[in-house]
């Protein structure tokens, strides 16, 4: 008896959150008292790929030495597809993201330099280019790349 | 109806819900899910070996996000583990990932295999904050609380001597959770995008197959240049996941094949033009949405033909 009780807790409690869920992914609207965290491993569950963008964008990481600023290859550490290195490195969890990523600079420094890369700075930008209908970075030019300064680390 | 009727109505109802999410039934819809998504995550989180200690340890680049509901006192659960630690605990979930797909203490396994899911979700997987990487997590709880390896299993060669074997019937609990799940997955992504702003075109179409997870068939196809019919494939998409929800539960001519087809085809044309391949495993999983009842007559029909 407690075992048919416990389970039909369970489930009435499991479909309630996915009720508030589906509420949220329908409606934009949350059903009130219900706190967001409980809800949002349910809302994630059913709420992919809800938007795109005109313009692609990349996470750049830069090393100066010898008066120079050298690109660094990511993909080293962070070992997944460019789609996943692009979601990953909004750092989109994160509220203050600017420590974050002043952090990354900082264990990029670190880890650069135990591949005998020493830099003296390391900063971290944003490269936004237009998509092309012929390849991923064939917009990627000069002239219609913008690149936002997002953090420095500094030795 | 009279107000006299009213508690019968409640108490048949009741039974009806009870023995349509609790009723005992036959092991073997919920042994092979056990099997394919026990072997799908192995394989998902076996690709990562080379690279384990750069993605969940002090060697690489991880920032760990503590869940709100977590108590304060826990939270040294999630501090980033040094090399060797990182690469036992990765041991482990390859370990309880193995036992659960040929089923060895499949409960214990899928339990250990879900804490630590949960683990890698809050120290790095949060970053990537996928709605597959929590289907996964829920599928493992959901396995943890059921009676998987009641056939298809190391348990049932030792307790009847062949893995085919099985004398249990088991709760049908786990299965109809699993169903529901899919169903509502389906649903919410199907729904929204009637009235989703990104979605009212065929834009969104066009401008994916450009972007960050396109494929070189998506960048072949988009090099011909802009279509109407890009229109009319995103009003595809909405079609087809708008009907397979529904379709799923309709028994009555061909609907639910058609359902599951349309499934397949959504899901391998994702897999060719974008780098989004971790929902294939939804493919196989259409299983739950037939009966235990009807797929146990199905098993014993093929038996039968093969033996005759």
């Amino acid at each position: 008896m407690i075992i048919r009780i416990f389970r039909q807790a369970l489930l009435l409690g499991y479909i309630f959150l996915t009720i508030c869920a589906l509420s949220y992914t329908l409606g934009r609207k949350q059903v009130p008292g219900v706190k967001w965290p409980f809800v949002t491993h349910f809302y994630a569950m059913m709420a992919p790929f809800q938007n795109y963008t005109t313009s692609n964008a990349e996470l750049v990481a830069e090393g100066y030495r010898n008066r120079t600023w050298e690109r660094i290859d990511l993909t080293n550490y962070l070992p997944h597809s460019r789609g996943e290195i692009a979601i990953r490195t909004r750092m989109s969890s994160f509220n203050d993201k600017k420590s974050i990523y002043t952090a990354m600079a900082e264990k990029l420094q670190t880890m650069e330099a135990a591949n005998g890369r020493v830099y003296s700075s390391i900063r971290i930008v944003w490269e936004k280019w237009p998509k092309s209908q012929y390849g991923f970075y064939e917009g990627h030019t000069p002239d219609d790349t913008t690149r936002s300064n997002v953090t420095q680390f500094n030795l | 109806m009279t107000l006299l009727t009213i508690p019968l109505r409640l108490k048949s109802w009741a039974l009806v819900w009870e023995h349509w999410w609790t009723r005992k039934s036959y092991p073997h819809t919920m042994g092979i899910i056990r099997a394919a998504f026990g072997a799908w995550l192995l394989m998902y989180w076996a690709i990562r070996l080379p690279y384990i200690k750069i993605l969940f340890s002090t060697d690489g680049i991880v920032f760990p996000k503590i869940p709100t509901y977590m108590p304060e006192k826990l939270e040294w659960l999630l501090q980033v583990p040094s090399p060797n630690i990182a690469l036992a605990i990765y041991c482990l979930q390859l370990i309880a990932l193995t036992t659960l797909t040929i089923g060895l203490h499949t409960r214990l396994s899928a339990f250990i295999a879900f804490c630590l899911s949960w683990y890698y979700f809050y120290l790095s997987l949060h970053l990537f904050h996928t709605s597959f990487d929590r289907l996964y997590i829920l599928v493992l709880l959901v396995l943890s609380i059921s009676k998987a390896g009641e056939y298809l299993s190391i348990e049932c060669w030792e307790k009847y001597g062949s893995p085919l074997k099985w004398e249990k019937m088991v709760s049908i609990f786990p299965q109809r959770l699993l169903a529901f799940q899919i169903t509502m997955t389906y649903f919410g992504v199907g729904f929204q995008k009637l009235w989703l702003p990104g979605w009212q075109g065929g834009e969104m179409l066009w401008y994916s197959m450009m972007g960050v997870w396109a494929t070189p068939l998506a960048f072949k196809i988009t090099s011909y240049g802009w279509s109407d019919l890009y229109h009319v494939g995103v009003n595809m998409v909405k079609m087809f996941e708008l009907f397979i929800p529904f379709s799923f539960w309709i028994k009555k001519g061909k609907i639910r094949w058609i359902g599951m087809g349309s499934g397949l085809i959504f899901h391998v044309l994702i897999d060719l033009l974008l780098f989004i391949w971790w929902f294939a495993i939804l493919i196989p999983s259409y299983i739950v949405f037939f009966s235990p009842e009807e797929f146990h007559a199905w098993l014993i029909r093929v038996s039968k033909n093969r033996i005759s």
